[in-house]
């Protein structure tokens, strides 16, 4: 038993599991997994996970990665690390200030120095 | 450089290199380009003169640097507004509600002091994150959950003083009662501890909440009294397995019993899980295509009814879950079952018993993983570019608290379409009645921000009406935006605004110098309320 709009709506909205529309949470949907990278550490790729692989991973359930999926329909990777045509400067002007509903970073959350290694991590096929 | 209203530009320069010299030159922010980020992302005023914006930012390390920055704030009367992530988003976010305040940032107040096992219970600091505590605990291998929101970079200290609420045993799913314990700089920039914390040496500050005398903490939920620096919080012991199962009634009236039900099992303790109700015909408001031939919100309820039997679809369901060992969840499983029986055309599905925590692989089958305390971003799908729907810049949700019962859903609900319709409010969710919090609902009508201040305008205008038109039903607000703050206030105005009044009678005695957080949640400073007056 299965209704569309109430599965998406519990889905996305509340979070919660797929009991509402008469399955059992374990069924169904296909779901995101956790970053295999540690999440501690300095290098780019480490921060990169720390605080963009929520939004910007792997697999669905990835707001970031979905909607930059719908906007480029294919045209480059919807994955920012595995993109070749990001430039520093318009990562870090992003970030700063933010796009649609992804709020801006403060420096007390994302600090220079993790900026620019985020930055030079999703620009290294350019180096 | 901007300045905080009535404060000279000498005064301030004075202020803010007083203010790096307690926390240090690089933590105390006034170029615009640094303040950008202190913007409310989600401004339903954003790029007009009323945007809320601070004039700096200042990010302490520990309390005694709050302290330091309080005694000289106090001294030279600027306006601060603390933040704990500021990812208050839709509610404010990091910016003030007065314009020109000091934002206190305390994001870098990161540290989890103390956390106990055996008591299930911790000690943070505001700048600890949903993320944080988990993978913390994660590290540690230890037997315990967090329960968290919808998103995982939130504040565990800030979400409970906003009074957010999360999805699993409702012990502690209602964030702000599974507090235990406060350490709070007032604005003279005394420290003081609540409950057990108020005596030196105390050994159970996280696990009595109570303490001595009157119970203060209430002062400090959703105010602009103090500075929370420290807070306890009880966790959740892991539960060894998980059951969720589905009851399915086939008529729209057969709510009122089913609730009732769900009432009787959560308050006696035989179902502790977040009960999700839904139901396909309310009138939800996501651009998702309904399937065709399906009845609409406002069709006849003898048709909805027919297109449920017709396609077998219950009218409403109620997810309901059960955490514990598995003889017990087993055993409340079947009961809720005998219990909703009575209900004609009953259906049950699911209850299948799964061991926690769950497995990597057993979570990619799942929609959430909110009901195991895992944290997530996953929510941000909602106003994010999709398939369905073009990006926005946010939303801002009006929230009203209902009544637990079915009767109390449906005239909400009739209420809310009738009004949303009329207003033409830019509804981009409306929420099934949500269940986090034990005795009422709390319906969230989410409405997107633009970029465009003549559509935020009409937004506002319409949102300030379907306050007024939910209070005059007796449904009112439990947060909201900061552009809203006074108008849900002067909701809460049984014999003539008394709750209001006295809060400014104890925000003059704890700060008579009105610094913190000015105009938060509707309460101003004597000097402001005589300005606006």
């Amino acid at each position: 038993m299965t209704h569309g709009l109430t599965v998406s709506l519990i889905a996305v909205l509340l979070a919660t599991s797929a009991a509402a529309a008469g399955s059992s949470p374990q069924r169904g949907m296909e779901g995101a997994g956790w970053s295999r990278v540690p999440v501690t550490g300095s290098s780019g790729e480490q921060v990169f996970h720390r605080y963009c692989w929520e939004c910007h991973g792997d697999g669905p359930d990835r707001p970031g990665t979905d909607a930059l999926r719908v906007k480029y329909k294919g045209d480059v990777p919807a994955r920012l690390d595995q993109r070749t045509d990001l430039n520093a400067a318009f990562v870090i002007a992003t970030v700063r200030h933010g796009i649609s509903v992804m709020p801006a970073a403060r420096k007390t959350e994302i600090s220079d120095v993790e900026l620019n290694a985020i930055a030079a991590y999703l620009t290294r096929e350019k180096r | 450089m901007r300045t905080p209203p009535g404060i000279s530009a000498s005064d301030f320069a004075d202020a803010l290199a007083r203010f790096a010299s307690v926390v240090g030159k690089d933590w105390v922010f006034t170029s615009d380009e640094d303040l950008e980020p202190y913007r409310d992302a989600y401004s339903i005023l954003w790029n007009e003169p009323d945007e809320r914006i601070a004039s700096a930012a200042v990010a302490p390390f520990n309390a005694e640097e709050v302290q330091a920055v309080m005694r000289i704030a106090n001294e030279k009367r600027i306006p601060v507004y603390p933040i704990s992530t500021g990812k208050n988003l839709g509610y404010g976010g990091a910016a003030p509600v007065l314009s020109g305040s000091v934002v206190l940032d305390l994001k870098r107040m990161n540290r989890i002091i103390e956390i106990d096992e055996r008591n299930s219970c911790v000690l943070v600091e505001p700048g600890v994150t949903y993320f944080d505590l988990y993978r913390h605990i994660q590290d540690k291998g230890l037997n315990l959950w967090i329960d968290c929101p919808d998103p995982g970079w939130g504040s565990v200290i800030g979400n409970a003083l906003d009074y957010g609420g999360g999805y699993t045993h409702s012990w502690y799913r209602n964030h702000f009662d599974a507090h235990c314990g406060m350490e709070v700089v007032l604005a003279n920039g005394e420290v003081l501890r609540t409950g057990m914390g108020a005596m030196p040496n105390a050994k159970t500050w996280q696990q009595n909440k109570y303490g001595y005398g009157p119970f203060v903490d209430g002062l400090f939920k959703q105010s602009s009294l103090g500075v929370v620096t420290k807070m306890g919080f009880w966790l959740y012991p892991a539960p060894e397995v998980f059951i969720s199962g589905v009851i399915g009634v086939p008529k729209k009236s057969d709510i009122n019993k089913l609730v009732d039900i769900v009432n009787y099992l959560e308050n006696t303790v035989a179902m502790r899980g977040m009960p999700v109700f839904a139901c396909p015909f309310l009138p939800m408001g996501l651009p998702i295509p309904q399937p065709p031939g399906m009845p609409s919100a406002d069709a006849s309820v003898a048709d909805q009814e027919a297109y449920a039997a017709a396609n077998r679809i219950p009218y409403w369901t109620v997810a309901v879950s059960y955490y514990g060992g598995p003889e017990v969840v087993k055993a409340q499983w079947e009961y809720t079952k005998r219990k909703a029986s009575g209900i004609a055309g009953a259906t049950f599905t699911g209850g299948e018993v799964i061991a926690m925590p769950p497995k990597p692989d057993e979570l990619k089958g799942m929609l959430s993983k909110s009901p195991f305390g895992i944290p997530a971003l996953s929510i941000f799908s909602i106003g994010a570019r999709s398939e369905h729907s073009d990006p926005t810049a946010g939303h801002i949700t009006c929230s009203p608290i209902v009544p637990r019962t079915g009767e109390g859903i449906t005239a909400a609900y009739e209420l809310i379409q009738k009004t949303v319709t009329r207003l033409e409010l830019p509804v981009t969710v409306l929420t099934p009645p949500i269940g986090c919090w034990a005795r009422t609902f709390v319906i969230l009508i989410m409405m997107a921000v633009t970029h465009d201040p003549e559509r935020n305008k009409r937004t506002r205008t319409a949102f300030r009406e379907m306050v007024k038109i939910l209070a005059d039903h007796g449904y009112g607000e439990y947060r909201t935006a900061p552009a809203f703050q006074d108008d849900v206030m002067a909701t809460y105005s049984f014999n003539n605004h008394a709750l209001k009044r006295f809060h400014e009678t104890v925000k003059d005695a704890i700060d008579p110098n009105g610094i913190i957080s000015a105009g938060r949640y509707g309460v101003w400073p004597r000097h402001l309320r005589e300005k606006k007056s």
